[in-house]
């Protein structure tokens, strides 16, 4: 056995000798009956024989001729060969990692294709109909070595066959000043790692008319899309920094460019044991920067995980120092707290009256924050919202949203006056494929009227 | 080298008791046979005499050889052993790895088209060139056989035709396919037919209509020879983005080879609550396919369509067809001669086109028309020569009579990719 495969061993190594040479030994005559054997050492390099050019085969062999002998046939069977091989292979496999990488960052995205009918209870004189439209977000991901990287999105929002009734260009959605936005990042290494962020956005977009007149309780959808600006953040003792300048666009979308409203923004967020807290601090001007039209404002954010599945999170925003310029909100996540496949967020929030400054009208207009249908809160209301999601199964999930909008003295009358409620189901059909159907009533007390919308949805993830 | 202290290493651990502390007081660093020694006392081939001695000078007797020789295969089997198990997980490593950049390849392709054209258009009043282009590209995205996604981008008429076409509503259109057992769920998102207008140069192209995905959901499932779907689309939309015209197309096709019918009502309805309803029947043999619309209150012969189509291997195409003067008359929708032009209810159209290659690169086309009333005449002659498949070149000539006569030649290059 031993032999068979020391045999072997020889024979492999026989094929893959490449450093093989005709060298004859004078006292092996090819007929010789260890000639074989002999010539087969001397072609994997383990003997040359004397430098006399003979082999001396009858001379008895000493331990140290027999340990050099054994030694060379060691390496020689291990294998140079195979050591290329390995060696061959595990560049390969780096080649194929580094190349799988790079193709990675192609695109990622998703195509959400919806039909909805609006005011199919109607009411007063409302006409119903129904408005096929697609929403497609395509993102390309680039790293630039470990330091940089570049992130293009391209989000058609409402464009996707919603008309605004205007002919123009304008409202038709332009791909390089609306469609697109572009991120990228920088990181530095200064005295600190310091991360610069440099935006190139249309920045949140609302959805401001229903010329459709079926699907009133869209007015106001916001997008949220990323400001044209800089950004700066480091960490200094624990606190997170960060400093920023943008150029706030509001929904007057100037295509030319031009900077009509600056946003200085710095903020400082600290871990604390229980709760995180983040203080942020803006400055507001007009034009690059102006003294005649200027807003000053601070919000504190608190954050508290209280366990694993509950977060409080509550906000106090200064718009000024008069009362009517604040506003204080507040919000609960139960995260499957009972095991039931239940997550549910309350928000509550109240909102003064001047707390968007009137001169920043259309600047400020999501600075409150969002309800659940993301639509921003405005001014002198109190909003009361939820988010209630029960998985019935792996695959199904029933969904409830509703809010509701109260005027200042939390009385459910007057022009802000708000309801809206929405129920639906989510079935996960495959992997990368989601069918919603939903089913909203919104009450406008304001508008004097109530509208429903039943909506279905096929949404690819890719 | 680096390998074998690597493995000699692994030895060292598994045989501690030789090596780690193993000195042979014969054998000081510097001797001639000092590496070889230590790398067979490494292997577990050696450890020289017990008095710590290796006395290299000594002869070996045949016992010895073969205590030496029989650790050495063990030792070496082990080594070799180790290392082929290595190259073993290294080649499926790659192997794995190429797979899924296969895959990743199939599932994430781009493709798409470019054709750029020069061409020389004359007509009784006007005659002048232009240069134009028109860019398809695709973006496929599928997940195994279950679900795919595609972007398609189309300038269709609109490389240097005024620029007026919109990105989202007219240019992008989207796919998106999902399989669920023999079932699948289609969703697409597009403009649906784009009528291109001519500014008076080429009177043939103006109102060609460029064939685009409609905004449209489908259900459908085949079993054995029987085909089902179902569809849902939009068929026109008012300028508020509210849908004007939508259709129902219920489709039923039964596969007896050489015979194929399919059977195909279509329902309509628009914003204003009115109604409608088209079948049409198809029965197809082998190459030859014939049908019949009808439209449902409308009278006999008026609310007709006949149409006959036939084909003749791969080079001879012919159509057919005869459309009732009230067939469309509420819920019109396109009817396509074979230069993608919408026809008027009330019409008559023949078509023929013949294809041909000549040779491994030469082809050569000709594609004729004739519909009534208007008696319009409409000719195209094509030579074309192919550089490989990817890439083309080809002269057009087309000729166009609609009272007036108009003529037109163009070179246009193409190129796939």
């Amino acid at each position: 056995m031993k032999k068979a495969l020391l045999i072997l061993m020889v024979l492999i190594l026989l094929a893959f000798s490449a450093l093989a040479q005709t060298l004859k030994l004078k006292d092996v005559p090819d007929d010789h009956w260890a000639a074989s054997a002999v010539y087969d050492l001397v072609k994997m390099g383990i003997t040359k024989g004397y430098p006399d050019g003979t082999f001396r085969g009858g001379k008895p062999i000493t331990r140290y001729e027999t340990a050099i002998f054994l030694s060379k046939l060691a390496k020689a069977i291990a294998g140079e060969d195979i050591k290329t091989d390995i060696k061959s292979l595990k560049d390969q496999v780096l080649e194929l990692k580094k190349e799988t990488a790079k193709g990675k960052s192609l695109f990622s995205g998703n195509y959400l294709s919806s039909w909805k009918a609006g005011n199919l209870l109607a009411a007063r004189g409302n006409s119903s109909g129904a408005v096929g439209s697609y929403r497609l977000i395509l993102s390309s991901h680039q790293g630039i070595g470990d330091a940089a990287s570049v992130k293009i999105n391209l989000d058609t929002m409402d464009y996707g066959y919603f008309d605004d009734g205007s002919a123009t260009k304008v409202g038709r959605g332009l791909l390089a000043s609306e469609l697109l936005d572009v991120e990228s990042n920088l990181k530095l290494d200064l005295a600190r790692p310091v991360d610069l962020k440099i935006t190139y956005g249309p920045g949140p977009k609302q959805h401001t008319t229903d010329p459709t007149g079926v699907m009133t309780s869209e007015v106001g959808v916001t997008y949220v899309r990323p400001n044209t600006g800089i950004q700066i953040s480091t960490k200094l003792s624990g606190a997170d920094i960060s400093l920023g300048y943008f150029s706030l666009q509001g929904p007057s979308f100037d295509m030319s460019g031009k900077v009509n409203t600056s946003q200085l923004t710095g903020s400082v967020a600290l871990n604390l044991p229980i709760f995180k807290v983040a203080l942020t601090g803006d400055y507001i001007s007009h034009g690059l920067f102006s003294s005649d039209s200027r807003d000053l404002r601070a919000k504190v954010d608190l954050t508290a995980p209280l366990g694993e599945k509950i977060e409080a999170q509550g906000t106090v925003g200064l718009g000024g120092k008069e009362k009517s310029s604040m506003m204080v909100s507040g919000s609960l996540a139960l995260n499957d707290l009972w095991d039931t496949g239940t997550v549910a967020i309350i928000r509550m929030a109240k909102i003064g009256a001047s707390y968007i400054d009137p001169a920043f009208a259309n600047e400020e207009f999501y600075f409150a924050g969002y309800d659940s249908f993301n639509r921003p809160l405005v001014g002198g209301t109190v909003q009361l919202g939820g988010v209630l999601t029960q998985a019935v199964s792996d695959k199904v999930k029933i969904i409830g949203k509703g809010d509701m909008r109260l005027s200042g003295d939390y009385k459910y009358e007057g022009a802000n006056a708000r309801l809206t409620a929405e129920g639906g189901i989510s079935y996960n059909i495959a992997p990368n494929a989601n069918l919603d159907a939903a089913y909203r009533v919104n009450q406008d007390k304001g508008a004097g009227d109530t509208t429903d919308v039943a909506a279905l949805g096929l949404l690819y993830r890719f | 080298m680096k390998y074998f202290v690597t493995f000699s290493l692994l030895f060292l651990f598994t045989i501690p008791a030789f090596a780690e502390e193993m000195y042979l007081r014969d054998v000081p660093e510097g001797h001639y046979a000092y590496d070889a020694v230590y790398d067979l006392i490494k292997m577990g081939v050696t450890g020289g005499y017990p008095d710590g001695t290796f006395r290299g000078k000594n002869l070996m007797n045949r016992f010895e050889i073969a205590a030496f020789l029989s650790k050495f295969a063990k030792s070496t089997n082990l080594d070799r052993g180790i290392n082929e198990k290595l190259v073993e997980e290294l080649k499926s490593e790659i192997s794995l790895i190429r797979y899924e950049k296969d895959k990743e390849k199939k599932e994430r392709v781009i493709s798409g088209e470019l054709q750029s054209r020069w061409r020389n258009g004359k007509t009784i009043n006007l005659s002048g060139a232009k240069a134009d282009y028109r860019l398809k590209a695709r973006m496929i995205r599928s997940f195994g056989d279950a679900a795919s996604f595609v972007i398609n981008l189309d300038t269709m008429g609109e490389g240097f035709n005024g620029g007026q076409r919109d990105l989202v509503r007219e240019m992008l259109d989207l796919e998106g396919k999902v399989k669920i057992g023999s079932v699948t769920l289609k969703a697409t998102s597009g403009p649906g037919d784009i009528t291109h207008k001519d500014d008076g140069l080429f009177p043939i192209e103006n109102n060609m209509i460029f064939r685009r995905p409609q905004r449209a959901v489908a259900v459908s499932a085949s079993v054995g020879r029987t085909d089902f779907s179902l569809e849902y689309l939009s068929r026109a939309t008012q300028s508020s983005g509210l849908i004007d015209v939508s259709e129902i197309s219920a489709k039923l096709s039964q596969d007896f080879y050489p015979f194929k019918f399919i059977f195909n009502p279509r329902f309509f309805n628009n914003s204003n609550g009115e109604r409608d309803a088209r079948l049409e029947l198809t029965a197809g043999f082998n190459n030859f396919s014939i049908l019949l619309g009808m439209a449902k209150g409308e009278g006999f012969p008026e609310g007709l369509y006949v149409r006959g189509d036939l084909a003749i291997g791969e080079g001879i195409k012919m159509v057919a067809q005869k459309i009732g003067t009230q067939y469309r008359e509420k819920f019109s929708y396109g009817i396509f001669d074979l230069f993608d032009r919408n026809l008027p209810d009330g019409s008559s159209n023949i078509g023929l086109e013949l294809n041909k290659k000549l040779g491994k690169h030469w082809f050569a086309g000709v594609k004729g028309d004739f519909t009534s009333p208007g008696e319009i005449i409409t000719s195209e002659y094509r030579l074309g020569y192919s550089f490989d498949v990817n890439s083309a070149i080809e002269l057009v000539y087309q000729t166009y009579r609609a009272g007036a006569l108009s003529d037109n030649l163009t070179l246009a290059l193409k190129l796939l990719y």
